[in-house]
């Protein structure tokens, strides 16, 4: 699914060299100041040679991503009627205001918003943390192992590449409602459950299972990067810990843990962008019911564009969306780097 | 450098061209040579023999330009099935200047796929709707008046009044409804056994008289979910309305003392165990209900009987609805035809949905494998059609039958009430003081 | 000492499996499943084990109808194109910008940071717009075109750490030798980067084989279609038929995970990370 996708696609990235703005700004002073002709005819030469290497992608990436996400934002201060030819009267702020008028009002616009935007800090909340402990305790596990690594490698990887529609309706199909769908039947025959559960259909339980959902696919990926890190990380630290008297899991947390502080990072960032970012587990097994309160982001923004035609207020959501996961990972940014700094 | 890079560029440009052109290439001769049958769909087989015979003259005529339509449709298997193998085939023997493109779309994002199409002037000739939709892509200007078109005069008494009236907007007529459906009664002739009861119940007063006769796990019916469609039966029968008859007003209807009464009545059967847990997307499910006999009956629709094993089937049987305060009410489904002004073949398209409202093609999806219902009552009421098992059940319910609120606002409204009715069944909100605040702000959207 | 450790293994492997089988359970529930006839009802058990004697006529129905062999063939053309055109136009945007200097360079790619971030879905509309003026609707090479402009931002981003990690002295040495930047690229880079390129291009590869809104919107014509939608029509209005939906689903599946097993070798024994530094 493209929508995923693309925070999927967002989530394979940087893992080597998490700060390449500042080093950017470092390569960029100059030594000694040229007159502004001289840079101008310098840049255009820069320029030149790269051209060959970077039109292409630039070209498509501008017509096809930017150009967009630039009427998306036109789209958003206007009236939006998607009829070719229609005025689209300009509304200030009108669309952004309607997330915030009466969100207590059992009801209205914002409340439903605002459930959906907790809904996705929630998913944050759980499924993040759940991923990369998850993945990093079987990364370990599988990093320690003398035999079979590659086979359980392939057996908790292959929930990551399978089509999302399908594992969603295998979830659709081992969630139902009734006594014979199998997290039932397991759960009554453990006696958790008395009675089979309606899982889809109310709100904390709904959650639950696009939260788990979302974990149980994702925590493979977490695992692959993380047991790559983990080789990169020199033996002799570990031996040089044993022979001091460490323990197995004072390694962990005083060799292990700091070592791959970067991935972790590249990881932070890439699973709060998914999980902000979740659509199809909400879009093909709850639809937000029950009233709304299973909702995220990305399906109430797809429901008022495609359901609604409101599309100036979907656009305007989806820029807000975009602007808070934007300073939420420039600020993680910061603070993390502070921490490896110091 | 420079020749390098030529390369590269190249090379990119010829694996896409490449590919672009493996694509086309194979897309026309997968048309060329489709071919006309495959195996499998044995209900269409089952019904081979009461196929009508073509019809010969069906009195349409084009003289136009030789063009290929594309026609957008959702219709299952079985359907489509029909569509393919008999109707378009008599179709482009009968007009073979006029070809059509059948595309078969998904159900989930269908909706996006049409504003794709109407945003860049690329939607089907002809399309194939849920009649819900008609008026708000006819308010957004999307939709071709038929008023004017040839036949439509004609055409218009002959349909079902219902059906019809989904097509109507600010004045004009903006689609045809194609086939009609409304939920039925759907009984379980195994509790019906245990009840003894031999005839159907007629009220609701007499199911209720039968609540004491029912063991644990047992209720007397089931809705499929909570919502404007699945609920609407049981809450019109009972005497409550969505909106006047005219759709342009909610205060006074929607909250009046009968709709009030009549979703206090619903909440507080669901509490005592009358009305079953499939509301609220419970166990059992409405078909493990009706099929084991843990519910009496259950609102259904006429694709109920074909989305079902034969050995299922046999333990159920289709008949009216009991009757409440407000009648025996139901409501109607189904689907309607549209053209898009964007259409370049509008004449075109326009003969062949008359074509399928004409006498083979409305039979021929009645005694096909979908069992679809004609919108032209003539038909509907054949003794063809009329043969086809459980269409007497349903062409009668449809008389009773309301049309939800043909309003471009319909979506927000059904979606605001959805939650409303969930809320009551829920004890989140109170029928009275819900629906006094839902009346005004659907007030609101009727007016724009 | 070494009995403690050989304990350790096994409690490895135990706690292993135990995980290994709640993610593998909801897979065997579909395949077996999908040799059931199941329509309307749902059965009493969970089907866990495959029940003998197998139904095997949802296969056989799901490959006849709806064009799906067609699909089949469509959807592993249109995937290894675009695998081809996502590693091309990442492989180059990430060179550019770890190996050139030019200016504007932090600019844009703290522009593709940004455009990874907002939410893609109204996108789709404007995308029409463009493709359909190119008169590219209802063509796979508008569905490749798309595919390459919307994985710049995410895979520059991914790839430019490891081609930064490349040792210099290794070009300038080629360079030396008179060869070319395009040549350093092919002869140096990519070969260094291998396992990089290859994790990015599997999960391409899966992203575009399941691909379902771009193909739904983008391809107008039935006998162009993928998989994905094909898999879609089985969620109908009315029911899913469950029994022909993960007969489908199967076949969907298992041309991935084939592909990931046959490729895994390739980037995970290696070490995705450290790969391009031992270089």
């Amino acid at each position: 699914m493209t929508m995923y996708d693309g925070a999927q696609a967002c989530v394979k990235n940087q893992a080597t060299e998490p700060c390449a703005p500042s080093s950017g700004k470092g390569g960029r002073l100059p030594v000694k100041k040229d007159s502004l002709a001289v840079r101008f005819r310098k840049g255009l030469r820069q320029w030149l040679a790269v051209l060959p290497f970077l039109s292409v992608g630039l070209v498509l990436f501008v017509v096809f991503v930017l150009y967009p996400q630039l009427k998306n934002i036109y789209i958003a201060f206007s009236e939006y009627s998607i009829m070719p030819g229609s005025e689209n009267p300009f509304v200030g702020f009108e669309n952004f205001k309607r997330a915030f008028i009466g969100i207590k009002e059992h009801g209205s616009d914002a409340y439903y918003f605002w459930i959906a935007f907790r809904n996705n800090l929630l998913a944050v909340l759980v499924t993040v943390p759940g991923q990369m402990v998850l993945g990093l305790l079987v990364a370990v596990m599988i990093h320690n192992l003398k035999f079979g690594k590659n086979i359980y490698k392939i057996i908790f990887y292959i929930a990551v590449i399978c089509d999302w529609v399908v594992v969603a309706n295998i979830f659709d199909y081992i969630f139902q409602p009734d006594n014979g769908s199998l997290v039932n039947f397991v759960l009554m025959k453990l006696h958790i459950l008395k009675e089979p559960l309606a899982w889809l259909k109310e709100t904390w339980t709904g959650n639950w299972v696009i939260w788990i959902f979302s974990i149980w696919k994702g925590f493979g990926w977490v695992m692959i990067i993380y047991t790559a890190a983990l080789q990169g990380i020199s033996k002799d630290m570990y031996e040089a810990a044993t022979i001091d008297g460490a323990s197995s899991v004072e390694k962990f947390f005083y060799i292990t843990l700091p070592s791959v502080r970067g991935t972790t990072f590249y990881l932070l960032i890439n699973l709060i962008n998914g999980a902000m970012n979740i659509f199809i587990q909400v879009f093909l097994l709850t639809k937000g019911d029950p009233v709304g309160t299973t909702d995220v982001m990305m399906n109430y923004i797809y429901t008022r564009a495609f359901s609604y035609f409101e599309f100036g207020y979907a656009a305007a959501c989806g820029l807000m969306m975009g602007i808070f996961v934007f300073t939420t990972a420039m600020c993680l940014k910061r603070f993390l780097r502070y921490g490896q700094d110091t | 450098m420079k020749r390098s890079t030529g390369k590269w560029l190249a090379l990119l440009m010829a694996a896409v061209m490449l590919f672009s052109l493996a694509a086309c290439s194979g897309g026309e001769k997968e048309a060329k040579d489709k071919e006309p049958a495959s195996t499998g769909g044995d209900e269409a087989k089952g019904n081979e023999d009461q196929t009508p015979a073509p019809a010969g003259d069906s009195g349409l005529t084009y003289d136009g330009d030789e063009v290929t339509i594309t026609y957008w449709h959702t219709h299952g298997d079985a359907e489509e099935e029909v569509l393919k193998e008999q109707i378009v085939p008599e179709f482009e023997k009968q007009f073979p200047n006029i070809h059509v493109k059948l595309v078969r779309m998904p159900y989930d994002g269908l909706k996006q796929q049409i504003i794709q199409g109407v945003s860049s002037g690329t939607a089907p000739d002809l399309m194939r709707m849920d009649i819900i939709w008609i008026s708000e892509f006819a308010k957004m200007g999307a939709l071709v008046p038929v008023d004017e078109l040839p036949g439509f005069a004609d055409l218009k008494d002959k349909f079902f009044e219902g059906p019809l009236s989904t097509n109507y907007y600010d004045g004009k007529y903006y689609g045809v409804p194609l086939n009609t459906n409304c939920l039925g009664g759907c009984w379980s002739k195994t509790l019906m056994e245990q009840l003894e009861i031999t005839e159907l119940p007629t009220t609701y007063d007499e199911v209720l008289a039968l609540k004491d006769k029912l063991k644990d796990g047992q209720y007397l019916f089931s809705a499929e979910g909570a919502n404007t469609w699945a609920l609407a039966p049981l809450f019109y029968s009972l005497g409550g309305h969505y909106t006047n008859e005219d759709f342009t007003k909610a205060t006074g209807y929607m909250n009046s003392d009968v709709s009030v009464k009549a979703l206090e009545t619903i909440v507080q059967w669901y509490d005592e165990g009358i009305l079953g847990p499939a509301t609220m997307g419970g166990k059992p499910d409405v078909s493990n209900g009706l099929f084991r006999g843990n519910y009496l009956f259950s609102y259904q629709g006429p694709w109920f009987y074909t989305n079902n094993k034969e050995e299922d089937i046999a333990k159920v049987q289709s008949g009216m609805l009991p009757a409440g305060d407000g009648g025996s009410v139901t409501v109607v489904g189904g689907e309607d035809l549209c053209m898009f002004n964007s259409g370049k073949n509008q004449e075109a398209a326009w003969v062949f949905a008359r074509f399928l409202l004409g006498e083979y093609a409305q039979k021929a999806q009645a005694l096909g494998g979908g069992r679809l219902i004609p919108t032209i009552k003539e038909y509907a009421n054949s003794d063809e059609v009329m043969a086809v098992e459980n269409m007497d059940v349903y062409v009668k319910q449809l008389e009773t039958a309301i049309s939800r609120t043909p309003h471009p606002n319909w979506e927000k409204m059904s979606d605001k009430l959805n939650k409303l009715f969930e809320s009551c069944l829920r004890h989140e909100a109170e029928p009275k003081a819900g629906l006094d605040k839902l009346a005004g702000e659907v007030d609101a959207l009727l007016a724009e | 000492m070494k009995k403690s450790r050989a304990a350790a293994q096994i409690v490895i492997h135990v706690i292993l499996i135990f995980l290994a089988v709640i993610c593998l359970t909801p897979f065997l529930s579909m395949i077996s499943s999908s040799f059931m006839d199941i329509r309307g009802v749902l059965p009493d058990v969970p089907v866990i084990f495959p029940k003998f004697p197998l139904f095997v006529e949802n296969y056989a129905k799901v490959w006849t109808a709806n064009n799906f062999s067609r699909y089949f063939l469509n959807t592993l053309v249109i995937s290894v194109g675009g695998l081809v055109v996502n590693v091309m136009i990442s492989v180059s945007m990430a060179y550019s910008f770890a190996r050139f200097k030019f200016p504007g360079r932090e600019a844009i790619f703290n522009v593709f940071l940004l455009t990874m971030m907002v939410p893609a879905q109204l996108a789709l509309i404007s995308q029409y717009t463009v493709l359909n003026g190119l008169k590219l609707i209802d063509n796979y090479a508008g569905v490749l075109l798309l595919w390459g402009g919307t994985c710049v931002a995410g895979n520059t981003f991914f790839y430019r750490g490891f081609f930064e990690s490349v040792p210099k002295e290794l070009e300038e040495s080629m360079f030396l030798d008179g060869a070319s930047r395009f040549q350093v690229l092919t002869h140096c880079i990519i070969p260094l980067c291998k396992p990089a390129i290859g994790t990015s291009a599997i999960f391409a590869f899966n992203g575009y084989w399941g691909d379902l809104f771009n193909i739904l919107t983008f391809i107008k014509t039935e006998e162009k279609r993928t998989l994905s939608v094909a898999l879609q029509l089985f969620r109908g209005q009315h029911t899913t038929e469950y029994g022909l939906m993960f007969a489908a689903s199967v076949i969907v599946i298992i041309p991935v995970i084939v592909i990931f097993i046959i490729f895994q070798k390739q980037f995970m024994r290696q070490g995705l990370m450290e790969g391009a530094v031992k270089g």
